[in-house]
């Protein structure tokens, strides 16, 4: 007797995506159509076309999904789908075409929180079955729209995760594309800034950036101050695209490890309070989103957890960015399958 | 032959089940901003006090607009996921042409007229949708018109129905549930299985975009 699959289904943003997953976190399928060519033009993502978009591609996604993984409705017994936070119009896609087809195939929905989706996904593989979730977890999710740090208790299906801090203005991602445009690279512009910043040198006395600190004490992350500082340099030493390589090589690599520094900072900060508990410490470390994809940063947090002696999970690249895969994942995860009837999209959660 | 019709691109979404050409039961609620929290509930509690099986339905039916970008979007992927889950059709038409044809008819029995109807809806910023039938045919399908153009047109038809005057007297999923009975006993189906939305208006910041590349 096969495994029964989850569908898992993702349109909070700009990625129509469809997943097969099997119980024990093996991917089937993980399909994702992407709508970056279609947004271009504007500069960022239309949250009315990223709607229409999603219609188009969802059904034609479903069944596709299903013939490459020659499974039938009937191997399907729960659809995960991605209830916020993200563009209402685009989440209501995925929420109304799960709850159609749950409520036809008379299976449970679990409705799953985009950010719960990144957090598990450094535990899923290509081939096979999921890497097994320790008790404890200190969960960074850093992407385009986030940057976070949780505290993540799994257990069997019934996991808690408590957001420990989070970004007072920009999100890394968002510091890394904005700062990306100024200097003229093209977007998603993390991935431009990373490969500039292999080729030059940190040289903070010619680019001296900020380090937020709260007067408060807080671990919270800040952006903007980077963001503001970075577009004053850059437009000071006349850093664009086409101009001194050197220079702009030089540029993207201090600018990088300002905001890497800032997140091993509050790493460090967020470290020792746990330590001063008397609670267990997690015996994992993961990162998680779109940033999480850049190398720099990757090889920085396994160094990190080498001198602390804690695992580090970092996702395949495959699941750094929004995709299926990790929302049936989550849904594993999560638990709580529910009435189809009774999903609500929701814009912004907590 | 069992038929459940969503129409969710107006004011009051609206449910109807029917058997064959007869109605067994039709919803109407106000739905604006909360259409997807109510049409789930709405599509259950219908069938399960009809006492039908959702297994049963051979048709879903279901308009596609002119009207709430978000409200058609909600409707056409809730029945999408439905119909393909339980294995069975989709009919979907503009919501004017439910309004327009949805009351049925035979060449004995014309219940509707058969010459010129004009069916409109307010588009906001001082434009209307607005769509023509004639013979039990659509002839221009849905656009955007200003209200002097209505107005100079509506002289040309026999019958003008406005959408929000129609919602309150008519069920327009009911309309939309007897017309799909009606395309598929003629064998039409064919012409009626494109899903997608009729916006008609492209999106804010297409119009934009445009404007700009123009100058």
């Amino acid at each position: 007797m096969p495994s029964p699959l989850i569908l898992g289904i993702e349109t909070s943003c700009d990625e129509t995506s469809v997943a097969l997953l099997e119980r024990d976190g093996t991917v089937r399928v993980n399909h994702i159509a992407s709508q970056i060519e279609r947004h271009q033009p504007f500069g960022g993502v239309v949250p009315e076309i990223a709607s229409r978009e999603h219609l188009q591609h969802l059904f034609p996604l479903v069944t596709r999904s299903l013939a490459d993984a020659g499974a039938a409705w009937s191997d399907i017994d729960s659809i995960a789908v991605t209830s916020g936070p993200g563009l209402i119009g685009a989440l209501l896609v995925g929420v109304a075409g799960a709850q159609g087809l749950a409520y036809g195939l008379g299976i449970p929905i679990v409705a799953v929180n985009h950010l719960e989706g990144h957090i598990f996904s450094p535990y899923l593989q290509t081939d096979g079955a999921s890497i097994p979730l320790p008790k404890r977890v200190l969960s960074l999710v850093i992407s385009g729209g986030h940057s976070s740090i949780y505290d993540v208790r799994p257990g069997d299906g019934r996991a808690q995760v408590r957001m420990i801090n989070r970004t007072r203005d920009d999100a890394i991602g968002e510091t890394f594309d904005k700062v990306a445009k100024f200097i003229g690279l093209p977007y998603p512009g993390g991935p431009q800034i990373e490969k500039f910043a292999r080729q030059g040198q940190a040289d903070v006395r010619r680019f001296p950036f900020p380090i937020a600190q709260f007067k408060d004490e807080s671990a919270d992350f800040s952006y903007s101050g980077i963001k503001a500082g970075a577009i004053r340099l850059a437009r000071e030493h006349r850093i664009h695209s086409g101009g001194d390589e050197k220079a702009m090589a030089d540029f993207c690599a201090t600018f990088q490890d300002a905001l890497f520094a800032q997140l091993f900072d509050r790493l460090g900060t967020v470290w020792s309070r746990m330590q001063s508990e008397r609670e267990a410490m997690p015996t994992e470390i993961a990162i998680a989103g779109g940033v999480a994809a850049n190398g720099v940063l990757r090889d920085r947090i396994l160094e990190w957890g080498r001198h602390r002696g804690v695992i580090v999970r970092l996702p395949e690249k495959r699941y750094c960015t929004d995709n299926a895969a990790m929302i049936a994942f989550a849904g594993l995860q999560m638990g709580i399958p529910a009435d189809p009837r009774r999903v609500v999209a929701r814009s912004r959660i907590r | 032959m069992y038929a459940l019709a969503v129409d969710t691109s107006l004011p009051l979404l609206s449910v109807a089940l029917l058997s064959d050409r007869s109605v067994l039961g039709t919803i109407a609620l106000e739905g604006k901003g909360s259409r997807n929290e109510k049409l789930l509930p709405s599509i259950d509690w219908l069938l399960t006090e009809s006492g039908i099986d959702r297994q049963a339905i051979d048709l879903f039916a279901v308009t596609r607009g002119p009207g709430s970008f978000t409200g058609v979007r909600i409707g056409l992927a809730t029945i999408q996921g439905l119909a393909l889950a339980i294995g069975r059709p989709v009919c979907a038409m503009s919501t004017h042409e439910a309004i327009a044809l949805g009351e049925g008819t035979s060449a004995d029995h014309p219940i509707v007229p058969l010459e010129r109807i004009l069916v409109w809806d307010d588009a906001g910023r001082g434009e209307i949708y607005l769509s023509f039938f004639e013979g039990h045919h659509e002839i221009v399908a849905p656009r955007l018109a200003s209200v002097a153009e209505r107005d100079e047109l509506a002289r040309t038809a026999a019958l003008v129905i406005p959408t929000a005057e129609f919602i309150q007297h008519g069920n327009v999923a009911a309309g939309c549930a007897r017309r799909a009975v009606e395309i598929h006993a003629s064998g039409e189906a064919a012409r009626y299985t494109d899903a997608t939305p009729i916006y008609v208006r492209l999106a804010e910041a297409e119009v934009k975009l445009q404007r700009k590349t123009n100058g």
